[in-house]
C-alpha cells in the first residue's frame, strides 16, 4: 500500500502553511481539509500536525491564538505570518524542481523531448 | 464534550507536570478529538468504533509530550522555589518553636501578667508563621508544586535497595527502642519520665531515615 506519511515527509510543513494561505484554521479542520483534498489518500497523524505546529510557531512562520467559543472546549487557531509565507513561496520553487528531477529521474521524459 | 475522549486525553497528561504548555497542548488535542469524534457518529459509526479510531489518529503521542516537558530552564526555577519554601518553612517552624518557649520559659519569672503577655508573643509569633506558610504555599506556581511532586515519583525511595535497608533498619530500631524503653522503665520505676524516650527516638529515626535518603542521592 502506498504510505502517504512517509512519501511526503519533507512536505508537511508546506502543506500545512498552503492551508493557512486562505484563512485561519485550527488541527482538525486543517487536517479534515486535507484529507478531503486528497480524496481520503493523505490524512497526517495528530501527533505530526502539532509536532509541525510546534516547529512552525516557534520558527515564526505561524502564530496562534485561542479561540472564544461559547460552548464546549478552546479551539488553538492558526495563522500565517508573512515570513510563513515566503516559506511557502520557497518551498514551491524547491517542489518544482524536485518534480522536474524526479520525473526525468524516473520517468526519463524530459530527455525524449529534447 | 464527550466523556471518554476527555478521560483518555487526561490519562495522557497525568504524570505530565502542568506547565503551560502543556496544559494549551491538552486543551488543544481535546478540542480537535472531540470534534473529531463527534465526526465519526455522524458519519454512522457507533461510539466505541467512534472512540477506537479516534485514539487511533493520535499517533505516537508520546513524541509530543515529550515537548511539553520541563526543560532546564523550568527546573532550574522549580529548584529555586523549592529553596525558597524550604526556607520560609524553616523560618516558620522555629517561630512556632520560639513561641512555645516563650510561654515556658515565662513561667520562670514571677512577674504580674507574664502569663498573658507571653501567650500574647505566642499568638503573634504563631499569626506570622501561618502568614508565611499559606504566603509561600500560594506564591508557588501550580506546576512547579507538580513538577516537585513528579520528581519524587520519580525516585520513589522507598521501593529502591536502599530504601528497602533503610525500612528494615527502621523496624529493627524501633523494637530495640521499645526493649530500651520497657528495659529502663521497668528497672528505674520512673514511669513520669521515661516517655521522654519517645519523641527522642522518632527524632533520631527521622535522622537516621534522611541519611539513607542523602547516601541515595549522593550514590546518584
Amino acid at each position: 500500500m502506498l504510505n502517504m506519511s512517509d512519501m511526503i515527509r519533507g512536505y508537511t510543513d508546506t502543506i500545512i502553511l498552503a492551508q493557512l494561505l486562505t484563512h485561519d484554521s485550527y488541527g482538525y479542520e486543517l487536517n479534515k481539509n486535507i484529507h478531503q483534498a486528497t480524496d481520503g489518500l493523505l490524512e497526517l497523524k495528530e501527533a505530526t500536525l502539532y509536532t509541525t505546529f510546534r516547529r512552525l510557531e516557534n520558527g515564526g512562520y505561524i502564530k496562534s491564538y485561542w479561540g472564544d467559543e461559547a460552548t464546549g472546549a478552546r479551539r488553538r487557531y492558526y495563522s500565517i505570518t508573512e515570513t510563513g509565507r515566503k516559506l511557502y513561496e520557497e518551498n514551491c520553487l524547491d517542489w518544482q524542481t524536485v518534480k522536474k528531477v524526479i520525473d526525468h529521474l524516473l520517468l526519463g521524459e524530459s530527455k525524449d523531448e529534447r | 464534550m464527550n466523556a471518554k475522549i476527555e478521560s483518555y486525553i487526561n490519562s495522557l497528561f497525568l504524570e505530565i507536570p502542568r506547565t503551560k504548555k502543556a496544559m494549551e497542548l491538552r486543551d488543544e488535542l481535546m478540542s480537535n478529538m472531540d470534534e473529531r469524534y463527534e465526526d465519526y457518529l455522524r458519519e454512522g459509526k457507533n461510539e466505541s468504533q467512534a472512540y477506537s479510531l479516534t485514539v487511533a489518529s493520535m499517533g505516537d503521542i508520546d513524541e509530543l509530550i515529550a515537548e511539553v516537558m520541563p526543560d532546564e530552564n523550568f527546573k532550574k526555577e522549580a529548584q529555586h522555589y523549592r529553596t525558597r519554601n524550604a526556607r520560609n518553612i524553616a523560618i516558620a517552624v522555629a517561630m512556632y518553636i520560639l513561641g512555645g518557649a516563650v510561654v515556658v520559659g515565662s513561667s520562670i519569672f514571677d512577674v504580674d501578667n507574664i502569663m498573658i503577655m507571653s501567650v500574647v508573643c505566642l499568638l503573634v509569633l504563631a499569626a506570622i508563621a501561618t502568614a508565611i506558610i499559606i504566603y509561600t504555599n500560594m506564591s508557588t506556581p501550580v506546576a512547579y508544586k507538580d513538577f516537585d511532586s513528579y520528581e519524587l515519583k520519580e525516585r520513589e525511595f522507598d521501593s529502591t535497595p536502599l530504601g528497602q535497608v533503610a525500612k528494615l533498619v527502621l523496624s529493627i530500631y524501633w523494637s530495640i527502642v521499645t526493649i530500651i524503653y520497657l528495659a529502663i522503665s521497668f528497672i528505674t520505676f520512673s514511669w513520669h519520665i521515661t516517655w521522654i524516650i519517645w519523641p527522642i527516638a522518632g527524632i533520631l529515626s527521622g535522622i537516621i531515615h534522611t541519611i539513607f535518603q542523602l547516601r541515595q542521592a549522593y550514590d546518584k
